[in-house]
């Protein structure tokens, strides 16, 4: 249940997380959390509000100690440890440049805390800058620049003490969809070049897939799974998961048969059957939580006769067309824009790859994946 | 919010006039309105107000219904000549400064307090400390008065041990400080807690992560950003007590002559009208600029904060 | 440490209050504390003296007619400024605000020559009149807090459907506005009831309020009543904090008389 950490390589962890547990105003915020993150790696902590990732990015920091647990840095214990003394850099949601400081001033803060002779502060703040294309800012106070500008700003300043670890929390949050892609792929080049390890906090899936080689799920203080995008979308390791990446359609059907050689299960969703992927063995007759994504769905004319499902309408995305077909149960199918076209009304086949639809026992957590805006309600 | 407003409210009265609006006679009617809402206020302080003080003024130069000659310095000179006045005006600012001391000791930490986040007692701080911006300072002198005047306790105990005179604090300046202290404190505690509401949690952090020691965190953020509030509050009280009359003349006994009751006295006693009204002029040329100073202090603070601008 | 400066601070502005307060029910003689005995004589004492009972109606019924004015002129003068913006009303605003910079006792003398001049006498509407000045800088500013509160949309919706500006007015700015007007009239109300830098000059034998007489008292020599004198005049203040606490929050009022 609590998804399988490991590091890329093999070799020690850089950070390393050990049954952390946190509990705030009566509320377990975080339940037992091991993470491990390799030396150099960009890994992202996705979530919804309230998962705990904020929380983890304060323990990380040293703003909160943890109730149990360890948290290590290069096998140095860093509990109880002083904010000032960790060596971790962060950038936080809104900025939080010294609005009394010029770009120069905010940069170079850092390095005059560790006192730095002057030159050396001069020639590492302006080749910093340079970096995030920033020469030429020097001078300049935070009100004057924009919110890509103060982000950049924010990172290099970060970024400029050479810290062992970088914590990122919501970087692209304050921005508007078209400068958070361009920034995304600053942020990501930056710290490539940089080389330092990184941890990304998120509440939206683009992003940390985008920027970050792992992603850790978390969700009511639990880590889910932790694992490449490709494998939390193609083996999503528990039902939140399958649910919080991507919105997949969610069906609910019953057992009727499960082979456990190749971890398939065929299931009856109100009479409609199919083969799906089920990783836990159960017995006929279980309920099963299904979550196949739109993209996997395919669409056939019914023979003659009529086929189970009747379409319903469509949409038009710009990156394809979505289409509501209605049936034993209601799904969202997505098909290039060019494909072929269908009647309103139309009776269609469904089909998917068995592999390609997840399906977990329909228990508790299940159902709380429901919150998850996965279910569609558009009758 | 004007651009929003005005244009709000032409669309409001053009949809309710029913009829097509020509613009001249629109501005026409709107102007009279304005007129209409602002005449009783305007009448009330261009008479009173604008006019007492026009006489005043008039009478510091010796012009006015009752003068005999025409404009003179002569009351102006007498004010920066006499002996006596200069150790009034020393006085007041003495006082003046140890309140602004006592007022920043006790009220930075107030301010602190009241604008931290995990503030238990928080509401119940802020009303105490708060309460005498409306709770009568007369009503509070006898407090006072009782608590270290003549026959008290306290005045006991300071006899016991200075072996002064039995008024204990009170009749002296030290008296005329704690009650100003007592008054102004709130004006300080405002200001200080006004500017720090700008300040966010997360630049502390900040400045910690990059290595500050808490005490760095203090002197090279927190105070910085602090600075304008208490730059504003300094102003206030320094101007609210140089111009203090009541609690002065109640608690200071032979340090009661304070400008503000120099003036008094000058007028009502002595019908000297003549320095009093220069020093009433004085008086509020000084406090007024001062006054407008603090203001300009704190417009400076927020637009320290201002909004950031998005491309 | 500065955990204990605030607890300091906060025994230090209720200190005089309490002692006061204490100090009436004292059946010592002195102008001392603590007190030894408790009794209720000194408030018979003082309610029966005519002195202080027709100062006390006196400030009843300056505050209440001075609230009330300043509230309404203040209010008129309110919706000028925030509705009509230009750099004319910005400039009456500040104008009209001007007087809390001012020194009262500036103030006080001016309006005294004033009244010497056309030779009027102390009276309720003279006394009225010179406390509107510093009201009503402060009603102002609640008042245009208020309204600055207002959502613009639902007069436009209003409008839309078909109601003149007075309508408008009367249905659906004045009832959202009734926190901040209620809020006026307490703060109109305490500030008139308690002043002293401006009424000391405006006042004359027979004419006086109780902090002037209080004020006057002090300078002679008090006697034990006078505690009782001070809480009921106390007595008002506590009210109008308590009400506007209710009404608005003491800490917004607090936030607007900042200068």
């Amino acid at each position: 249940m609590y998804g399988v950490t490991e590091t890329a390589d093999g070799s020690p962890p850089h950070l390393e997380l050990r049954g952390v547990s946190k509990t705030l105003g009566g509320r377990t915020v975080l339940d037992h959390v091991d993470l491990e993150v390799a030396k150099g790696d960009l890994l992202g902590l996705l979530g919804p509000s309230g998962s705990g990732k904020t929380t983890m990015l304060n323990i990380i920091g040293g703003f909160l100690s943890p109730d149990s647990g360890t948290v290590r840095i290069a096998g140095q214990d860093i509990v109880g440890l002083q904010p000032h003394r960790r060596d971790i850099g962060i950038t936080f949601q809104g900025y939080a440049l010294f609005p009394h400081l010029t770009v120069f001033d905010n940069v170079a803060f850092g390095l005059k805390q560790r006192g730095a002779p002057k030159p050396d502060i001069k020639s590492r703040v302006a080749e910093m800058l340079a970096l995030l294309g920033l020469s030429g800012y020097e001078t300049r106070l935070p009100r004057a620049l924009s919110g890509g500008e103060q982000q950049r700003v924010a990172l290099a300043r970060a970024l400029v003490v050479r810290p062992r670890l970088m914590l990122l929390d919501e970087p692209l949050a304050n921005l508007d969809a078209a400068l958070r892609h361009r920034v995304r792929f600053e942020i990501r080049e930056v710290l490539r070049r940089t080389q330092v390890t990184s941890i990304f906090v998120t509440h939206d899936q683009d992003e940390a897939f985008a920027l970050c080689d792992r992603v850790a799920v978390l969700n009511q203080g639990r880590i889910q799974q932790i694992g490449t995008p490709a494998d939390l979308i193609l083996e999503p390791a528990s039902a939140f998961v399958a649910g919080f990446i991507g919105s997949p359609n969610m069906l609910t059907g019953r057992t009727t048969s499960y082979d456990e050689d190749s971890q398939r299960a065929t299931v009856d969703i109100n009479g409609f059957t199919h083969a799906v992927n089920c990783r836990t063995r159960v017995a006929p007759g279980t309920p099963l939580t299904i979550f196949v994504r739109p993209e996997e769905v395919t669409i056939s004319p019914a023979t003659s006769g009529g086929g189970p499902f009747q379409v319903k309408d469509w949409v038009y995305l710009g990156s394809g067309r979505e289409m509501w077909v209605d049936g034993p149960a209601p799904l969202r199918v997505r098909l290039p824009n060019d494909a072929q076209g269908y009647q309103r009304g139309e009776r269609v086949t469904l089909s998917w790859r068995p592999e390609r639809a997840h399906a977990f026992p329909a228990d508790a957590e299940s159902r709380a994946t429901a919150d998850h805006d996965t279910a569609q309600v558009w009758r | 919010m004007s651009g929003a407003a005005a244009s709000g409210n032409e669309a409001a009265r053009a949809t309710s006039a029913g009829a097509r609006p020509s613009g001249h006679r629109v501005r026409m009617t709107r102007w009279l309105i304005v007129f209409g809402l602002l005449a009783p206020a305007l009448l009330l302080y261009a008479t009173v107000y604008l006019g007492g003080m026009a006489i005043i003024g008039l009478a510091s130069f010796g012009l006015g219904p009752d003068a005999e000659s025409g404009a003179t310095l002569v009351n102006y000179r007498e004010v920066f000549a006499s002996a006596h006045i200069q150790a009034v005006v020393l006085r007041t600012l003495r006082v003046s400064a140890i309140t602004v001391i006592a007022c920043l000791v006790l009220g930075f930490p107030v301010a602190r307090y009241i604008t931290s986040p995990d503030a238990r007692w928080r509401s119940f701080v802020v009303m105490a400390v708060l309460s005498p911006l409306m709770v009568s300072a007369i009503g509070r002198v006898f407090g006072w008065i009782a608590l270290f005047g003549p026959g008290s306790w306290v005045a006991a105990q300071t006899m016991h041990f200075f072996g002064t005179r039995a008024t204990g604090l009170l009749y002296t300046e030290a008296g005329v400080v704690i009650g100003l202290t007592n008054i102004l404190l709130p004006f300080m505690v405002l200001s200080i807690a006004a500017s720090r509401a700008n300040l966010d949690e997360s630049l502390l952090k900040a400045a910690a992560s990059l290595g500050a020691t808490p005490s760095a965190v203090f002197w090279q953020v927190e105070l910085p950003l602090n600075l304008p509030g208490i730059l504003g509050g300094v102003l206030i009280v320094f101007s609210l007590s140089i111009t203090n009359f009541a609690t002065a003349a109640l608690l200071g006994g032979s340090g009661r002559d304070v400008v503000a009751y120099e003036i008094y006295s000058n007028i009502l006693t002595y019908h000297q009208p003549g320095t009093g009204t220069a020093l009433a002029i004085l008086l509020l040329v000084c406090s007024v600029a001062i006054m407008m100073l603090a203001i300009w202090v704190g417009r400076r603070a927020d637009a320290m904060q201002a909004p950031r601008v998005e491309t | 440490m500065s955990r204990v400066i605030v607890l300091f601070s906060v025994i230090f502005a209720l200190l005089p209050g309490m002692i006061v307060f204490l100090a009436s029910f004292s059946a010592g003689n002195s102008l001392a504390f603590p007190p030894r005995e408790f009794t209720l004589h000194w408030y018979g004492v003082i309610l029966g003296d005519p002195e202080f009972s027709s100062a006390l109606l006196m400030s009843v019924m300056l505050a209440g007619v001075t609230s009330v004015v300043a509230t309404a002129i203040a209010l008129l003068a309110a919706l000028a400024i925030s509705r009509y913006r230009t750099p004319t009303t910005v400039l009456i605003e500040a104008f009209l605000l001007s007087p809390m910079v001012v020194p009262h006792v500036v103030i006080g003398i001016g309006i005294l020559q004033i009244y010497i001049i056309y030779g009027l006498r102390a009276d309720l509407m003279t006394l009225t009149t010179g406390h509107l000045i510093v009201t009503i800088p402060f009603a102002l500013r609640l008042l245009l807090a208020s309204i600055a509160g207002l959502d613009r949309r639902v007069e436009m919706a209003a409008a839309s459907l078909g109601a003149p500006p007075f309508t408008v007015f009367r249905s659906v700015v004045l009832p959202q506005m009734k926190m901040g007007i209620a809020g006026a009239l307490v703060a109109a109300f305490i500030l008139s009831f308690d002043d002293v830098s401006l009424t000391i000059f405006l006042v004359q034998p027979g004419y006086t309020t109780i902090p002037i007489l209080l004020f006057n008292q002090a300078e002679n020599n008090p006697g034990p009543a006078i505690h009782a004198a001070s809480v009921i005049l106390l007595l008002a203040s506590w009210i109008a904090i308590f009400l506007i606490d209710r009404l608005m929050g003491f800490e917004r009022l607090a936030f607007a008389s900042r200068k």
